[in-house]
């Protein structure tokens, strides 16, 4: 690697920031914010997604579409009903957003749109904000959707993310300022402990879907343009998703099998008769590339992995500056140095002050299992294997002092929020269709990453230069999914966070089966 | 025979007779437990090849996922097996060779769902080859079994053996061919799939069929595979010539059965096992030696025991008896005292209480003895007297027939036999004299024996009387030696058959180096002399061989001779008469 002065300037600023402390005074000149590349093993050499993508990485599939056909796609994580619409895993992700509606969507290319809300209002400066649901909203079971159904909706989604220890918008929606109300039929209030410009962006979370439990259905009851089989049966090594009548823009093919295959070879997911897999693995790209009949379509870089050092563990001197030299070969993937975000802009932020991460309430004991916990470890996710790898190599080849640990999310979650590691591993989904909620995420892991911010501070740039000199976050990479098929297939859109809409996966025109 | 032969016998044959049984017993014993331990031994070699097979077995079929595994994360090769990429084949081709070099595999190959062979290390001439009967048998395999049969009798061909639990299905015996030969492997199967179609790895090694001085060898329907013995050379013998051959030169049994995978079935092949019987005909030998060993030992010991036995117990014994040999009236104050506990203490205090009693016994005899002695000289007295007043009597007799008849010739006669009236009153008061100071009050002066002698031979009637003159005078008591001259006379009278023969009466003079000059008196006569056992005892009081005899004659001369110093010796024999020599210590010259 080619050492420059920039490098040298990036080095000599970040150990400027490790010797003010993390949360030092909001005086300190801040480091240069200029990117500083390095060798990627992919070589892909993209820009930083500083931006929303355009419309032609929004649409891999071009064609236009027709009407029909039987599809099937594969997925390599589980799906299941337990905390639907909530997703976990990728393929819930994928799933569940062509099943289930939320009140707003944003498209793909940062576009507001309309969800199951036609109408939203700030009021009081945006501390109040009034929603009207479209009239013709109506459950895959003929009911319409009624603003009671999404306040219920909602108490059960924000229990369940508080379940799956994610950093999830009802960190903002729910404490201090009164939730969420119907008033009406159709009507909803949103009462917020701290005015928000970008409510109506936040609502396009997929956590705030809605969906309801009915009596003989397996899977929640959503208004979405798919819908789940009644008749499903657990385990799922198939879903059947066929369009949702009721629903104003209903898919135009005529069924979709979904094979759910956790743990399979992700090489092993588009194998005979299915047409169409998501994969982030880069072994598995290179070995679909070599296969004729396979086409693929990079989806926007929707997964960011970040190093959290605590300034309560002392990390040996220089590793922060070695880290920046890391390389970092997992996913489909590229290293960064930045933390940005899409549409960072400089609109004031008040979520990055906001509440933390309560995995539960009141704090539960630390998990016996987990009783030989202490520091001088470094911690990430188990069932990702990006973060076992990026811990791996950088326990390996540049804090050896650590040791690193697998955890479950919710002992994740609490470890951060005690400080009780050394380090941590943690992977932003860009779930959030706003940059100052996705870094508000990021902090919202403890109090003290909050604390390395000035007490008034808004900018979320700012908040992440800030952040970055502390040394109390690395940022690693940056992953994305790729979109695998074979066949003639057409037409297919993506949400705000790249995951593929099944709603809109339509075979190509004249290729349609009768 | 003697006390100790008898218990020296009874221990050896207490001892030796059951050591022989035993002997016999234990050598029975150990050498069938040495068959047994040999059998025990050959099973557990057998056992641990079963086990190392299994390891083995266990150990491939985790290769063998790991070459499951390993295929499907080759990108290459996945493009080669879904992706029809004709670029790929030759890679494809090589791929279990490549592998089976890695893995020191001896049989490797890579089939399709339906059984063709896509890659093969072992015969690379096979490629398409369909081989989906192996893998339909292998798919049926239940595994190779973990231990042998309990038991396999020697030289003994036993039938079916327990079915032993299957490990992980998917392993048994398979014969492979390379282009040059066929051999055994165990080969196990291991399934994997690639973009959703069914791949199949089969792959295993030739085991070394021996398991430490025990060769083996499957035995299927038409052949029998082996190697390290002519038993199981490339001849491959059949089932006749492997029984006879077992029966003449080693022994083989079976030891369990294991799958065998032909071609589209499963057989059950028996696993047999053959060894020589030299190690157990050496350790049969080793222990006859070792049991013959001990037998000696044992009798060897046994021996030496009874005799030390036999000693123990019979010296107390013969000790008791040699002391009680010598108890006598003389030895009356011998000693059995003993702290033994046992018989020989308690025959010992037996005899102690005897000889107690003995002792008793003498004391009493002494006493009577004594009572006896008194009577005797009474008896002595009597006959004294009675030879003194026998004459006054005859002559007073004389002297009133006279007085009767011849009255007028009384004072002749008076005169004639008044000498002998004197002679006997002096005789009678000298006797008198004497018994009143009888016992302690000898007096001892110089006697001169000659002439003692020949005036008490004239009282005898006896003329035959000589002697040296110049013999010492004796220091004695002269009544002593007239009453021993009395004496020995009237025994040699006594002795004379009708009282024909010679009675010689010597006095002589010796001179003894040692003693000094020593006067010897001798009595010899004619008579009918005495026997040995008379003899010994003739010297004893109270023993006489005559009726009527006091038996104190020869005791008193004894006495009497002790009393001047003398000593008595006596020389006879039957018919050849008996000589009494009685020697004096000379009375010194100036005394």
């Amino acid at each position: 690697m080619r050492i420059t002065a920039p490098h040298l300037l990036c080095v000599l600023l970040l150990l400027a920031g490790l010797g003010a402390g993390c949360g030092g005074g909001g005086d300190q000149p801040l480091p240069s914010t200029d990117p500083v590349w390095y060798d990627d093993l992919l070589g892909r050499g993209d820009d930083a997604p500083t931006g929303w993508p355009d419309a032609a990485a929004c649409s891999p599939l071009d064609r236009v579409g027709g009407r029909g056909g039987d599809l099937v796609v594969a997925l390599g994580q589980a799906v299941s009903p337990e905390q639907a619409p909530v997703p976990r895993t990728d393929a819930e992700r994928i799933v569940f957003a062509a099943c289930y509606e939320t009140l707003t969507r944003v498209a793909c290319t940062g576009e507001l749109l309309v969800g199951l809300a036609e109408a939203w209002e700030p009021l009081d400066g945006g501390r109040r904000w009034r929603l009207h649901l479209r009239e013709d909203a109506v459950f895959w079971d003929g009911t319409p959707v009624t603003a009671l159904d999404v306040v219920q909706a909602w108490t059960r989604n924000l229990e369940a993310t508080r379940l799956f220890a994610r950093p999830c918008p009802g960190l903002w929606l729910q404490p201090g300022g009164g939730g969420i109300t119907a008033r009406g039929a159709h009507d909803l209030e949103i009462r917020l402990a701290e005015p928000q410009a970008d409510l109506a962006r936040l609502l396009a979370h997929p956590a705030l879907a809605v969906a309801v439990r009915r009596v003989g259905w397996l899977w929640p009851v959503g208004s979405g343009p798919c819908r789940l089989a009644a008749d499903a049966d657990l385990p799922l090594p198939e879903l059947m998703l066929r369009p949702n009548p009721h629903h104003p823009r209903p898919p135009r093919w005529r069924s979709l099998t979904v094979r759910v295959l956790p743990g399979a070879d992700p090489r092993d997911l588009l194998g005979a008769g299915v047409d169409l897999a998501v994969v982030r693995d880069r072994r598995a790209l290179d070995y679909y590339a070599g296969l004729g009949d396979v086409h693929r379509a990079p989806l926007p870089w929707d997964r960011k992995y970040v190093l959290l050092l605590s300034p309560t563990h002392e990390v040996a001197p220089g590793a922060v500056a070695r880290l920046a030299a890391a390389e970092v070969t997992v996913a489909d993937s590229r290293r960064t140095d930045r933390l940005t975000f899409r549409r960072c802009g400089k609109e004031g932020c008040p979520q990055l002050h906001g509440p933390t991460v309560s995995v539960f309430s009141p704090p539960l004991d630390p998990d016996p299992t987990l009783a030989d916990v202490r520091p001088g470890r470094l911690y990430h996710l188990q069932d990702d294997p990006d973060a076992a790898a990026l811990a791996a190599r950088i326990v390996a080849g540049l804090l050896p002092d650590l040791q690193a640990v697998a955890v479950p999310a919710t002992e994740l979650a609490r470890s951060l929020q005690d400080e009780e590691g050394a380090a941590y591993v943690v992977r932003l989904d860009a779930c959030y269709p706003s940059s100052c909620l996705t870094l508000a995420a990021l902090l919202a892991h403890g109090h003290w990453l909050q604390a390395t911010l000035p007490d008034e501070l808004s900018d979320p740039d700012e908040a992440a230069h800030r952040l970055l000199a502390s040394g109390c976050a690395v940022p690693l990479a940056d992953t994305r999914a790729t979109l695998l098929w074979r066949g003639p297939l057409a037409s297919l859109a993506l949400a705000h966070d790249g995951t593929p809409l099944l709603s809109t996966l339509a075979v190509a025109e004249g290729e349609a089966s009768p | 025979m003697s006390t100790r032969w008898r218990i020296f016998l009874a221990a050896v044959v207490l001892v030796v007779v059951p050591a022989g049984i035993l002997a016999g017993f234990f050598r029975g014993a150990l050498l069938e437990s040495a068959t047994d331990e040999f059998a025990r031994d050959n099973q557990a070699r057998m056992q641990g090849f079963l086990a190392e097979l299994q390891r083995a077995a266990a150990a491939n079929q985790r290769l063998m996922r790991g070459l499951a595994a390993a295929a499907a994360d080759d990108n290459r090769l996945r493009l080669a097996l879904v992706g029809d990429r004709d670029d790929l084949r030759p890679y494809l081709r090589d791929y279990a060779t490549q592998v089976a070099r890695t893995t020191s595999l001896d049989a490797l190959a890579l089939l399709d769902a339906d059984g063709r062979i896509l890659s093969s290390a072992h015969h690379r001439n096979e490629f398409g080859v369909s081989d989906a009967g192996l893998l339909q048998a292998l798919g049926n395999a239940g595994g190779l079994p973990g231990t042998a049969s309990d038991r396999a009798p020697l030289l003994e061909r036993v039938g079916p053996v327990p079915d032993a639990p299957p490990p992980a299905a998917g392993t048994a015996f398979a014969i492979e061919r390379t282009p040059s030969r066929a051999f055994l492997a165990v080969i196990s199967r291991q399934d994997f799939a690639v973009g959703g179609r069914t791949f199949h790895w089969l792959g295993g090694w030739e085991p070394r069929l021996q398991a430490d001085r025990l060769d083996i060898g499957l035995v299927t329907a038409d052949t029998v595979f082996g190697d390290g013995s002519p038993l199981f050379g490339p001849g491959l013998l059949s089932e006749a010539e492997l029984a006879d051959w077992g029966r003449d030169r080693a022994v083989v049994w079976e030891a369990t059965t294991v799958p065998l995978a032909r071609t589209g079935h499963l057989e059950a092949a028996r696993l047999v096992t053959a060894g020589s019987l030299q190690p157990l005909l050496r350790q049969r030998r080793q222990t006859e030696q070792l049991v013959l060993a001990i037998l000696t030992a044992v009798l060897v010991g046994a021996f030496s025991l009874a005799a030390l036995l036999s000693w123990q117990l019979s010296r107390p014994l013969a000790d008791l008896a040699g002391e009680a040999e010598r108890i006598d009236l003389d030895h009356p104050a011998l000693d059995f005292a003993t702290d033994r506990g046992d018989e020989v203490g308690q025959l010992a205090r037996v005899l102690q209480a005897m000889v107690q009693r003995l002792r008793a016994g003498a004391r009493r005899l002494a006493d009577a003895e004594r009572r006896a002695t008194l009577g005797e000289v009474a008896r002595q007295v009597n006959h004294d007297l009675r030879n003194g007043i026998t004459p006054v009597r005859n002559v007073v007799r004389h002297l009133g027939e006279t007085a009767s008849e011849h009255p007028d010739q009384l004072a002749d006669v008076f005169r004639q036999r008044r000498g002998t009236l004197d002679g006997s009153l002096a005789y009678l008061e000298e006797l008198a004299g004497r018994y009143a100071r009888l016992a302690p009050d000898t007096v001892r002066r110089r006697c001169d024996l000659l002439a003692i002698a020949r005036e008490v031979a004239a009282a005898h009637g006896l003329s035959d009387v000589a002697g040296d003159p110049g013999a010492p005078d004796v220091l004695a008591d002269p009544l002593s030696l007239r009453r021993i001259l009395d004496n020995l006379l009237r025994n040699a009278r006594e002795a004379l058959p009708d009282g024909r023969g010679a009675i010689r009466v010597r006095v002589a003079a010796v001179d003894d180096p040692d003693l000094g000059p020593r006067c010897v008196l001798t009595v010899a006569d004619d008579g009918c002399g005495m026997t040995p056992e008379v003899q010994a005892r003739v010297l004893e009081d109270f023993f006489t061989t005559r009726a009527g005899g006091s038996g104190l004659g020869l005791s008193n001369v004894r006495r009497l001779a002790g009393d001047a110093g003398g000593q008595v010796r006596i020389d006879s024999a039957p018919g050849r008469g008996t000589t009494v020599t009685v020697t004096f210590p000379g009375a010194e010259s100036d005394s």
